[in-house]
């Protein structure tokens, strides 16, 4: 009794390795957020939910990240396959003996921004002379600010910079502690919540002179040299899902509020319009998307070390390679 | 015994820094042992500056004036004796007020560690929205970490004078106030002391929170700045001197403690 028993439950066993295996096939792959999940990370749920990491055979890992900074360590010390983080920190980053390299941009342009109470009366540049500006220490404003504010004949001595954490940014803009805060273009459904329907004010760096990249994907570059096959089938996926989301934003946000608890919806799709408008350009209907103009990418590097000379010297072509672009372009 | 210290007050001193020397010689060596450690370990080991700079990186940034060292320290010094001095304060007159009436006892104490439990580091936000960022929001954020332990030391020390001790100047007609000079603070002297050890690192945390929620300058302002522009050496940098501060400020508790109640010192308890 026991025996046959014993071979009913082996067979069971095998037959489940069975329906297993063509999963096991998968290669494992991490990718390590900037931040906390916010609408820009909605395309790549949607490449999940379409299956386009499944057709490149990777299982892919999402792990919520804690600033630009802290990716580009977490790649450097190989603790992910792949990152998301601001070129100018990974830039800095590299001069600083990282083994780091860019792979693909996430927006086209950047989407580096000043928001502000419309009341502020602030229209161009020259009005932040005088004023107090929240700077939430965990993205690249900071390290981007003394050549935007030298672009716009500002003197750096004449803006008070306050330290703020970026969760309360918002509050203490609200709380007329501050006149501003740097935050991406892509938060602004989120000020709005905040400061109210058409009480938001806003000045994008890139409509002044700033022309520069934002978010990109990197890897360690020993990953080019051992498995570059990976990251040509990952950016095909992730790429195929940014065409997708231009083509249905709200499906993509319900994809992504499916497997991350706790997002709110309707904030995070408000925020689609800007997004999609800084990723999806003339220069990725041209070349795809994620595509790395070279022209902007030594501009970046410029800016980068305008104010802070590199430990290292660094040239553009260590930073970057479009050798695993994925050419995909968006649909309109 | 009068005559005895008079005599030969110089090696006396003497004496005393010797002991002092054998006595805080083989903590000195070990943190010296640690340091060389971790000196030897990121040479050794080729770990990038970025990452984990070595001590001697670290402290050569002192060197480099745009950090303004100087400027930040004071900001973040400032904010902590603010913290340690309110919280002192605020706990010892709280402890008093709450042993003197059993009923205050009763009902404050329960709210004291009900707000104890909160995570300050969660409420640090809020105290920002409420009263702005500055030295003023960061002493009031250092406090609310730091004077529990003052009111709860200075608490028991004042509660637990001995009963008999108590009865037996009850029945000589004390007023209350007269127990509470004669007896029940100088019971709590050695507690007290207590508290303001905890406190003295207490303060040192409470501020360094409030600047790494809002802050112009400050050491936890310039510890924040270095994570994101990667300079790694200047963060242990500014984290070496908010350790020298706490210390500092230990020693100084320790030392008002030898003054003024060398009775409540132990030997065995830590300097």
């Amino acid at each position: 009794m026991y025996i046959r028993q014993l071979f009913a439950a082996l067979i069971a066993v095998f037959a489940a390795l069975l329906v297993t295996l063509p999963a096991q096939a998968q290669e494992k792959m991490t990718l390590q957020l900037n931040w906390f999940h916010l609408a820009d990370h909605a395309p790549i749920y949607m490449a999940l939910k379409k299956g386009y990491f499944a057709e490149e055979k990777i299982d892919l890992t999402v792990v919520r990240g804690a600033g630009s900074a802290d990716s580009a360590k977490k790649i450097d010390l190989k603790q992910a396959d792949i990152g998301i983080s601001d070129a100018p920190t990974i830039i800095t980053a590299i001069s600083k003996g990282a083994d780091l390299k860019i792979v693909a941009v996430v927006f086209d342009k950047a989407g580096n921004n000043i928001f502000f109470k419309k009341s502020a009366g602030i229209t161009k540049p020259a009005d932040l002379i005088g004023k107090k500006i929240a700077a939430p220490p965990a993205d690249s404003h900071r390290v981007l600010w003394p050549a935007f504010a030298a672009l716009n004949n500002i003197p750096a001595d004449k803006v008070t910079m306050v330290n703020v954490k970026p969760e309360g940014k918002q509050a203490i803009v609200a709380a007329g502690e501050v006149d501003a805060s740097f935050d991406l273009y892509t938060s602004y459904a989120i000020w709005e919540k905040v400061l109210g329907k058409g009480q938001v004010g806003n000045l994008l760096w890139a409509d002044y002179g700033l022309p520069i990249y934002g978010h990109t994907y990197f890897v360690n570059t020993e990953t080019i040299t051992k498995n570059p096959k990976l990251i040509e089938r990952f950016l095909r996926a992730v790429h195929k899902g940014w065409r997708d989301t231009q083509m249905a934003p709200a499906e993509a946000i319900d994809a992504m509020a499916a497997a991350v608890p706790g997002l709110d919806r309707d904030t995070l799709l408000n925020t689609m319009p800007q997004i999609l408008d800084l990723c999806i350009t003339d220069r990725s209907r041209k070349n795809g998307i994620g595509w790395i103009e070279p022209a902007l990418m030594a501009k970046t590097l410029e800016i980068t070390f305008a104010n802070a000379k590199p430990d290292k010297p660094v040239k553009a072509e260590d930073v970057y390679t479009n050798a695993f672009s994925s050419r995909i372009k968006p649909l309109k | 015994m009068p005559s005895q210290g008079s005599s030969a007050p110089h090696s006396g001193i003497l004496q005393r820094f010797n002991s002092a020397a054998a006595w805080y010689a083989p903590s000195a060596l070990v943190i010296l042992g640690l340091v060389v450690l971790w000196q030897v370990a990121v040479v050794a080991l080729n770990v990038k500056e970025y990452i984990l700079p070595t001590p001697w990186a670290s402290l050569k940034t002192l060197q480099q004036a745009n950090y303004q060292w100087v400027s930040n320290f004071l900001t973040t010094f400032y904010a902590v004796i603010g913290a340690f001095v309110l919280s002192a304060i605020l706990g010892v007159a709280l402890a008093v007020v709450i042993v003197w009436n059993q009923l205050l006892l009763r009902t404050v104490m329960p709210v004291l560690v009900l707000f104890n439990t909160l995570p300050k580091i969660a409420l640090a936000p809020l105290f920002v929205i409420w009263l702005g960022y500055g030295i003023w929001p960061n002493i009031v954020i250092g406090t609310t970490i730091a004077f529990f332990p003052m009111v709860v030391n200075t608490a028991v020390g004042l509660a637990s004078a001995e009963p008999e001790m108590l009865d037996l100047v009850r029945s000589l007609n004390a007023s209350r106030w007269q127990i509470y000079r004669k007896i029940r603070f100088p019971n709590a002297v050695p507690y007290i002391f207590t508290g303001l050890k905890l406190n003295a690192t207490m303060s040192v945390t409470g501020a360094i929170v409030g600047e790494f929620v809002a802050s112009e300058r400050g050491l936890g302002s310039l510890i924040i700045t270095g994570g994101v522009t990667l300079q790694t050496p200047s963060i242990f940098a500014s984290l070496m001197l908010i350790s020298a501060l706490g210390l500092i400020l230990y020693g100084a508790v320790v030392a008002v403690e030898n003054i003024v109640a060398p009775w409540a010192v132990r030997e065995d308890a830590a300097k």
